[in-house]
């Protein structure tokens, strides 16, 4: 096995802290278009309430569908009356 | 720096102000999110996440908050939240790194990583390996004051968590770092 020295991370952490900025660490500017991230988050908070919108919708129809096959009357045999006299004696 | 009469017109429901909020805000929360998540694709989706956050709980700041501090709260949890969804990575091996990721772990694990010359994308592909094995707290509390060098108390200003918490979250991170570092130690083998 071999000796390691104290504490590798403190070193990697080190390196970390010390590396030099890149293009991607450097402050982001500030959004070119404002009114276009506004209409990105409305876009969001749509997505957010309709996706409820969306669940409480196909809640509602599951409840629809399951209320109207509850309520279903059971297919019934029609009902064995007997035939008529006079429909007997004309076969 | 959000002025207070800007947080006023925002709370009066100015749109100009918002927008001019959005401008001044919306840096800092790209650069809390570049902290906290490395892999570029979930960056774009935070972002959007922590200011629709702040777009729907604006109205509950009281006009004596400090706002650029309740937005990075608000971008740390974010971050927070995004982490656990992740699955942790259960441990790193030789086998998870590159070539170039391997030389720098050897570097650090034999002392010899002080000279500037090391690989610097192999060096954060090896700490966000590394850290995607700690719990998602101990990420965000070890970025914080590991990293970005920040004191306790600023890790706690910044996350709104109690002192002795991040504390500890950061002792328990560095303990289970030392344990990897040790089986790593121990050869690719």
């Amino acid at each position: 096995m071999k000796e390691i020295p104290d504490n590798p991370w403190n070193q990697l952490a080190r390196a970390a802290r010390d590396a030099p900025t890149t293009t991607e660490d450097a402050p982001p500017p500030a959004p070119p278009r404002v009114a276009e991230i506004r209409g990105r988050v409305m876009a969001v908070v749509r997505a957010i309430l309709w996706r409820r919108l969306s669940l409480i919708i196909a809640i509602l129809a599951l409840l629809t569908w399951a209320l109207l096959k509850l309520t279903e009357p059971e297919p019934t045999l029609p009902p064995l009356t007997p035939m008529p006299p006079d429909l007997l004696e004309t076969r | 720096m959000v002025s207070g009469d800007l947080v006023r017109r925002v709370l009066a429901g100015e749109d100009a102000a918002w927008h001019e909020l959005l401008v001044l805000l919306t840096p800092g929360v790209v650069r809390q999110v570049r902290i906290h998540l490395r892999r570029v694709g979930d960056r774009e989706d935070v972002v959007q996440e922590v200011l629709t956050r702040v777009f729907l709980n604006i109205r509950s700041v009281r006009e004596d908050t400090h706002l650029e501090r309740w937005v990075t709260r608000i971008a740390i949890n974010t971050c927070h939240d995004w982490l656990r969804k992740m699955k942790a990575r259960p441990a790193v091996n030789w086998s998870d790194l590159d070539p170039a990721e391997a030389e720098v772990l050897s570097q650090s694990l034999s002392g010899g990583l002080d000279a500037p010359d090391h690989d610097r994308t192999a060096l954060f592909e090896l700490l966000d390996k590394l850290l995607a094995t700690l719990h998602p707290r101990e990420q965000i509390v070890i970025r914080l004051l590991d990293l970005e060098a920040h004191s306790v108390q600023e890790t706690c200003d910044l996350t709104g968590w109690g002192s002795s918490k991040v504390k500890v979250t950061a002792m328990r991170a560095r303990q289970k770092l030392a344990a990897q570092f040790r089986r790593l130690g121990e050869g690719p083998g």
